[in-house]
């Protein structure tokens, strides 16, 4: 759909929500913006005539070549271009109700988005416009009803469909069912997956939307929360199976200050355990103190219309702990740690050493006892197979009003890889601004200064910086008995000041 | 799609349009519940709503049933058996009687009979008629005035057990600012700003799943296009992967251990020309698990991409 075709409907709506009487009605509506200016530079592939290739198989500028015997040319990486993209992205969400049924509402969530240099260069910008949500909703004490552009998010992931989904909820709101269906969407997207946005690779793709149904059916109490989840998908021309899944998930508090919460999902097409994880979390009284202790097993899922999961990616396994103490008022400290695993591949070569096994930690802490300013500073390191990543980052915010809100920050970091000569360092200095306006705008801007090294032993290698930009504003409208405050309410302690 | 979507629009407008008649019932919001108590039958006899929840403002919003004897002693009325009904369950919304009726005054009608009722209908206040004073606004900027300290960690039974009630003040864009960042939404950001560059380390393992909230294929994927990642004439003809000089004929561990990283890059095709029956290669990419027979019965269209003779 055409951005300006987009634009004229929500403008009309707009018209349409501000113009009518709305005595009776309700509505709300909450429009986010955001501009980026961002550069990043990759990488480029070029080609040199064989003859050409120096001994020991580098260019006349110095940078490796890879000559495969009797090739005529040899190819070599170097530094990409600066591209730099300018995204300007839009969500409208909104929610009308007073429709004559009590309970029957109207959501609507549309993103609108474009890079204004290059459509290329910033990623989830085509198509500009799509709607990420939009249903007619009817809801009382047991029953939740949605038709129209709807998700799930569960453990199985966030999936959109265009179809119906009903909660009831049953005994007190103990017991909770819920049934969906419809024409499925991408995963995390709200784009069927026929779209060729999702296929930027010219790779193989479905013909036809699937389907999606499933349930889940739960139950809550004090201090128990259960639900077991079912999720099946349909290839929509041939009628196998995408994927189908059963998982289970619970969270248990026996006592205060204690929570056990964990899950597992079971894919039933390959016949595999999936995602698994349990953690137990105990918290003190008042609330200086808490620690978490868990596990964790991760495993990929692949839908059945392509041929990933024929590939028989494995699991990793993983303990992590965590804990946060506060030993007087305005001072926090925290740290987590994480080590992991994977399971046997069958696959290993002497010929190329991989790592199998990584860890991750951050430490850090916060300081909040002068009035209005919050410091942080934070280290970080992840090994693993791939890549690493460690670095720190100092932090001071400063609000002198409740309006408004500015930060400074100070990072470094630095990312080796494993399978390619790429190592990155990172230092960045940044500023940002948030501000909420008397009338409830949200104002947000941002200024980063980037420095960036990128070390190769070759003469690809090269040292580049850039400024990013960001600005913001995020808009709550409704009408008119939504958008007041009444004079008695401000005179309550709680609330006083914050508008 | 785009035909029907660009077509569908203006019907939902007009539909809109058309449903937008003024004088409808003010709440649509889920029904709250008409009290079981006979309020209409009693408004006659007590001068006010404090006359029997006299302790509200102290939290004590029942009466002891010995109050109702003072009637229903089985001469001047028949006798009742008449106990409070037990409390909601516990949550983290932060509300105070005694507060709102210091800042407000005694109009319990206000939240608890709906406007232009002339039956005395007595019900529980629901969380849109709190919005008709509290601004939306200041809901979203005011969490724990309204649900106390610790709600972000705490709000996970409720939210799931009753959305409807978090409907009430908020609209899904609130939530997704943490569950699913919104990319309009420029604060708080879920990602450092320095993620970009050191995102590899979190991607190859998962640190977190990137697919909950970002669609592998759009994001990711056209991202390493741009930048000059996607793979170029197949496997093995650029040595990208320059830092294990035999990676193009001994990757399997890195591909099984990682293959979401993998396909950030790489299409089926690239794999296809070595791990495929049709292929010059035919190196069986099946792996520890791998249960033929299931993924046949499930979808044998996939395995008749390498197998196409069955």
């Amino acid at each position: 759909m055409k951005p300006l075709r987009v634009l004229t409907l929500l403008a009309a709506a707009t018209a349409v929500t501000w113009t009518v009487p709305a005595h009776g009605q309700g509505y709300r509506v909450r429009v986010d913006t955001r501009f980026q200016s961002v550069a990043y530079r990759g990488v480029q592939l070029d080609s040199v005539p064989a003859g050409e290739v120096l001994p020991g198989d580098t260019t006349v500028s110095g940078a490796a070549a890879y000559c495969p015997p009797g090739a005529i040319y040899c190819t070599y990486y170097s530094a990409g271009p600066d591209q730099r993209g300018n995204p300007f992205v839009a969500s409208v969400d909104g929610v009308l109700w007073g429709f004559g049924v009590k309970g029957l509402r109207l959501v609507a969530q549309a993103r609108l988005g474009w890079d204004l240099s290059n459509p290329d260069v910033w990623p989830g910008t085509q198509p500009a416009a799509y709607l990420i949500e939009g249903y007619a909703e009817y809801a009382n004490r047991w029953l939740t009803a949605e038709l129209g552009r709807t998700h799930t998010a569960t453990r199985l992931g966030y999936w959109g469909f265009d179809g119906a989904k009903a909660d009831v909820r049953l005994l007190g709101n103990r017991l909770f069912v819920q049934g969906y269906g419809g024409w499925g969407l991408g995963r995390g997207v709200a784009l069927p997956v026929t779209s060729s946005a999702l296929n930027p690779l010219d790779d193989l793709q479905p013909r036809e939307r699937q389907t999606i149904w499933g349930g889940a059916l739960g139950w809550t109490q004090s201090g128990i929360d259960a639900r077991l989840l079912y999720q099946r998908q349909l290839d929509g021309e041939s009628n196998n199976v995408g994927s189908e899944f059963v998982a289970l998930d619970a969270t248990v508090k026996p006592f205060r200050g204690f929570t056990v919460a964990g899950g597992a999902d079971y894919n039933m097409a390959e016949g595999l355990w999936g995602t698994v994880d349990l953690a137990a979390t105990l918290s003190s009284a008042r609330g200086q103190l808490s620690g978490t202790v868990g596990g964790r097993r991760y495993r990929p899922h692949f839908p059945l219309w392509t041929i990933w999961g024929a590939f028989s990616p494995v699991a990793y396994n993983a303990g992590y702990a965590s804990v946060a103490y506060s030993p007087i008022w305005g001072v926090e400290l925290w740290g987590r740690g994480e080590a992991y695993k994977y399971g046997e591949t069958e696959a290993e070569s002497p010929n190329v050493s991989v790592e199998d096994s990584g860890w991750r930690a951050v430490l850090g802490g916060a300081f909040k006892r002068l009035s209005g300013w919050t410091f942080q500073a934070d280290y970080f390191i992840d090994k693993g197979p791939g890549a690493r990543t460690q670095g720190f980052d100092i932090v001071a915010a400063w609000r002198p009003i409740q309006s408004l809100y500015l930060v400074g920050d100070v990072r470094q970091l630095q990312r080796p890889l494993e399978f390619r000569f790429n190592d990155s360092e990172v230092w960045s200095y940044g500023l940002r601004l948030d501000y909420e306006t008397a009338t409830g705008v949200r104002l947000n801007g941002g200024i980063r200064y980037y420095d960036e090294t990128r070390n190769r032993p070759d003469a690809s290698a090269f040292s580049w910086n850039q400024f990013r930009v960001n600005l913001g504003a995020t808009i709550n409208f409704g009408s008119p008995t939504a958008g007041a405050t009444h004079p008695a309410i401000l005179s309550i302690p709680e609330v006083r000041g914050t508008r | 799609m785009r035909m029907i979507l660009t077509l569908s629009m203006p019907a939902v407008a007009a539909a809109v349009g058309l449903a937008w008649t003024p004088a409808q019932p003010r709440s649509s919001l889920p029904a709250p519940s008409s009290t079981d108590f006979p309020h209409a039958a009693h408004v006659a006899l007590m001068p006010s709503c404090v006359a029997c929840h006299s302790g509200v403002a102290e939290g004590n919003m029942y009466p002891e049933g010995s109050f109702c004897a003072t009637c229903h002693n089985g001469s001047i009325q028949p006798a009742v058996e008449w106990t409070p009904p037990n409390p909601r369950p516990r949550d983290n919304l932060r509300f105070s009687h005694g507060t709102h009726i210091a800042a407000a005054g005694n109009e319990c009608g206000d939240c608890h009979v709906e406007a232009g009722s002339t039956d005395n209908l007595v019900e529980l206040a629901v969380v849109e008629q709190c919005r008709e004073c509290h601004s939306a606004s200041a809901a979203l900027q005011t969490s724990t005035a309204w649900h106390g300290e610790n709600w972000t960690a705490q709000h996970q039974l409720q939210a799931a057990a009753s959305p409807e009630t978090c409907a009430g003040c908020h609209v899904r864009a609130d939530c997704l600012e943490c569950h699913r960042p919104n990319a309009a939404a420029g604060s708080p950001a879920y990602h450092p700003a320095d993620f970009l560059v050191g995102h590899a380390a979190a991607a190859y393992s998962r640190q977190t799943t990137c697919s909950d909230c970002h669609n592998t294929t759009q994001f990711c994927v056209t991202c390493h296009q741009s930048a000059g990642l996607t793979s170029v004439g197949g496997i093995g003809g650029t040595r990208y992967h320059d830092a294990k000089v035999n990676f193009a004929t001994a990757h399997g561990q890195a591909a099984r251990q990682s293959l979401e990283s993998c396909v950030a890059c790489h299409s089926q095709d690239d794999c296809l020309g070595c791990h495929s029956t049709v292929g010059p290669g035919r190196f069986n990419p099946h792996g520890p698990g791998w249960d033929a027979d299931k993924m046949r019965s499930k979808n044998p269209s996939m395995c008749a991409v390498c197998h196409p003779g069955g």
